[in-house]
């Protein structure tokens, strides 16, 4: 069994209804092929290279119930990550408690609305804290990977300081960022885990990943990409103990989760 | 058979490598399970005398050959490209033309490249287009190579319609591409790009529709990309025996003729 901690579900309504569910279908496909329990979260809106994405709180509070319904049509599928606007901290704060506490969400994930070193991201990354959930951050290094909204490596470890009591995931390392710049950045913060997610697919990352932070703080995500998490995971030279840390153990201990079933995180 | 059509050899300026000489590539596609591969040269990029890499890369695959398949780097407006080409497709024995006009500066409507690759199209030798090297987003600061633009080779492709164009490493932006063009029967591409399940519009499933399944090849872009990723990519479709054949090497050994192809079994110097 895999956990993938880098899925994005559409919504499936509006002008993409067709292309959201087509897109939706694909991802449990990978599920169902290649065993895979899916991190999802619902980001509002189709991505888009360069398109601003700022949801207001009714638009975030939709995508999490569009999701919740979605995890009950594939319970043994989807673990549901809530996802918000940290530009409105009270309502996302509320938000995510809800999606934890009543609707049994594991994590948080948050995209590109607010660069995560802006204040407004404390009491959101404290209360992910305090209800047990990791903080899936989108963020990269590199010239062309930062545009509007996005956060740089160095961002989340500012928060990562700033809120040290949290566990976050610094998004996709294979996403189009530096990767060695993002590998050596992280290496010491230990409340940041990294997931192998993205389109790139250059050898060696995973090895990298493995020898400067070590196999206990990575965890295996696509972000779409899944052939190339896959190749990324079984083709690296490590040992099949980190490969299982990586594909699974460190995510399920992440998320509270006992592998012969049951969640135990924030339900 | 798997049949690679997008591999390297040479060294990268930019991270180290492993597998990127002879005896490595033939490691790491036992490895894979990868019988054969067409190899170009990456120092080929950086020299500014790119026949040098080509010499470099002809002994490297000697007593390799059965395996390995060797691409000729030209640079045509350099001087003496007919030369260089004439020893890449004679003594040297290589079997495609690979133009990389992102890297030395010149545009494929250049009429010097329009000859070369025209002479390389009457020979019967393939076109590939390395549509791009490393992701742009995360280049050297102070080396930033675009990808080679699709009008360019839109306008070789309508200019050459004799030619048969191997594109390797090539997205989304394909469907520009094909949107450009009235004929495509003379396209093949390299799907190491294209994802099987993925959220995004291009997959190999787009590609197989779009071009036809003939045209649809294996590539992996090793050792500077994970071979691994398309073995599972191959795994992955939804495809018959005969159309995964096509897909894993029938399609170049046929594009390169390689059925009846006496190889070279003497050093080619």
């Amino acid at each position: 069994m895999l956990i993938d901690a880098h899925v994005h579900i559409w919504e499936e309504d509006g002008a993409e209804a067709e292309w959201a569910r087509q897109s939706n279908a694909g991802q449990m496909r990978y599920a169902e092929r290649y065993d895979v329990s899916l991190c999802a979260f619902v980001t509002g809106g189709r991505l888009q290279p360069g398109v601003e994405e700022l949801p207001t709180v009714e638009e975030f509070t939709k995508s999490n119930r569009f999701l919740a319904g979605y995890r009950d049509r594939f319970p043994n599928r989807i673990f549901p990550f809530a996802y918000v606007n940290p530009a409105y901290p009270e309502e996302a704060v509320r938000e995510l408690e809800r999606c934890v506490k009543q609707e049994g969400f594991l994590g948080l994930k948050l995209l590109r609305s607010v660069r995560c070193s802006d204040p407004r991201l404390v009491p959101l990354a404290q209360m992910a804290g305090e209800l047990g959930v990791p903080l899936l951050q989108h963020a990269g290094t590199g010239p062309d990977v930062i545009r509007f909204g996005e956060s740089t490596t160095e961002d989340l470890i500012e928060l990562a300081q700033r809120v040290p009591e949290t566990t976050y995931i610094f998004a996709h390392v294979s996403g189009g960022g530096e990767w060695e710049w993002e590998i050596k950045a992280l290496k010491r913060y230990t409340n940041i885990y990294l997931d192998t997610s993205g389109s790139v697919r250059e050898m060696g990352v995973t090895e990298m990943m493995v020898r400067e932070v070590g196999a206990q703080r990575i965890v295996f995500g696509s972000d779409g990409s899944n052939c190339a998490a896959l190749g990324r995971l079984f083709g690296a030279g490590i040992s099949e103990k980190e490969r299982m840390m990586i594909a699974s153990e460190n995510m399920a201990r992440l998320l509270r989760l006992d592998l012969t079933g049951e969640a135990g995180g924030g339900s | 058979m798997i049949f690679d059509c997008h591999a390297y050899m040479g060294q990268y300026p930019f991270r180290p490598l492993r597998y990127n000489h002879g005896a490595g590539l033939l490691e790491l596609m036992d490895r894979e399970g990868i019988d054969r591969a067409v190899v170009g040269s990456l120092n080929a990029l950086f020299y500014r005398d790119v026949q040098a890499a080509n010499e470099e890369l002809a002994i490297e695959v000697v007593g390799r050959q059965d395996r390995l398949v060797t691409l000729a780097t030209l640079n045509p407006v350099y001087p003496c490209c007919d030369d260089d080409f004439d020893r890449c497709f004679g003594p040297l024995g290589m079997r495609g033309l690979l133009l990389c006009p992102n890297y030395h500066g010149y545009s494929l409507d250049d009429d010097r490249a329009l000859s070369i690759m025209e002479q390389a199209a009457e020979r019967g030798v393939p076109l590939f287009l390395r549509v791009q090297v490393e992701d742009p987003r995360k280049q050297h600061r102070l080396i930033q190579v675009p990808r080679i633009p699709v009008e360019q080779i839109a306008s070789a492709i309508r200019k050459l319609p004799k030619a048969r164009f191997v594109l390797l490493d090539i997205g989304g932006e394909i469907a520009q591409l094909l949107g450009l063009l009235d004929q495509i029967e003379n396209i093949y591409v390299d799907f190491c790009r294209a994802e099987v399940f993925s959220y995004w519009d291009y997959s190999v499933g787009w590609l197989i529709e779009k071009l036809g399944v003939d045209h649809v090849l294996f590539g992996t872009g090793m050792p500077f990309d994970e071979p691994r990723i398309s073995r599972i990519k191959l795994d992955a479709l939804d495809l018959s025996g005969n159309e995964r054949a096509k897909i894993g090497g029938e399609n170049l050994a046929k594009l390169l003729n390689l059925n009846s192809l006496k190889l070279h079994k003497d050093n080619p110097r």
